[in-house]
């Protein structure tokens, strides 16, 4: 059971690392996906199914159609790939992971034993119990966030041609200097 | 499953993965990749709050505090995908270089 704990661990972080390491936008976005899709195995394992069920619904399903979308409305331009795949600061992520690995694994190997993570008498009735008594001003949040995101998108996305039809923005200067310089 | 070794694990998977995501977002020029960078930084938010929760025999709790995350970035994902769609539009680039409007 650890092993395969370990495994799916290890393919998501894989999955992380190609997400944002992939030059190609819609690779990087599949790349995501299989890291929601992971991340809600991990979550059933752990014991949150709940959890788990919004990762691969809203994680993997909602926000990769998002992704998907933004992409298609948009093209990149081939040299910012080139620009991206030659930066020497990409070794980076994977020597930051080794050195926290190490610290983490000295820290939890001194703390081991002497604290105790497991507190009695904390267990709620249930998921619906929590999220309806415990925490239902998230809820009311939840609701805020919601309505502040559709709101936002319609301002942004309204007819008359988006953020900046009524903004002195509009026109960009052709001479950076001429901008800058004033 | 042992907790205390299941939740180290685990933790250093969550180290590993907002690493990952906060230099993907120093080094990235691309906007959509800074947006999944960020999608990385929340995923390891989410799994250091179950992973916590599971350590703590206090499962129900952190599922709800995860579930109010997702929510939240699906807002904060569908709000700076349509920035992203509105700057491309205005500057034709996807790369974060060229917003200089408010440089001087």
């Amino acid at each position: 059971m650890l092993a395969l704990h370990l495994a799916l661990l290890t393919a998501l972080a894989i999955c992380a690392a190609m997400a944002v390491l992939l030059a190609d936008l819609l690779r990087a976005a599949i790349c995501l996906a299989l890291a929601s899709v992971t991340l809600s195995v991990v979550f059933f394992q752990l014991g949150a199914p709940y959890a788990a069920v919004f990762e691969l619904s809203v994680g993997a399903g909602l926000v990769m159609v998002l992704l998907v979308s933004a992409i298609g409305l948009t093209r990149r331009n081939p040299s910012e790939n080139e620009e991206e795949g030659k930066s020497p600061l990409l070794i980076l992520p994977i020597l930051a992971l080794l050195t926290m690995a190490v610290v983490d694994i000295a820290a939890f190997a001194f703390m081991r034993g002497r604290v105790a993570i497991a507190v009695p008498g904390m267990q709620a009735a249930s998921f619906a119990d929590t999220l309806w008594r415990v925490r239902w001003i998230d809820v009311l949040a939840q609701l805020g966030i919601i309505l502040v995101g559709v709101f936002a998108i319609l301002t942004l996305f309204r007819k008359e041609g988006g953020v900046f039809h009524n903004s002195k923005l509009q026109a960009p200067s052709p001479d950076p200097e001429e901008t800058h310089g004033s | 499953m042992a907790p205390d070794l299941v939740w180290m694990y685990d933790l250093i998977v969550v180290a590993g993965l907002f690493l990952i995501g906060l230099i993907g977002l120093v080094v990235m020029r691309n906007l959509v990749k800074l947006l999944i960078s960020v999608e990385v930084l929340t995923k390891g938010v989410s799994l250091a709050l179950v992973a916590s929760g599971f350590a703590r025999q206090n499962p129900y709790l952190m599922q709800s505090v995860v579930v109010t995350l997702i929510v939240a970035e699906v807002a904060v994902v569908a709000i700076a995908l349509a920035l992203v769609i509105n700057l491309y539009r205005r500057t034709g680039s996807l790369d974060v270089r060229r917003l200089t409007d408010l440089k001087w």
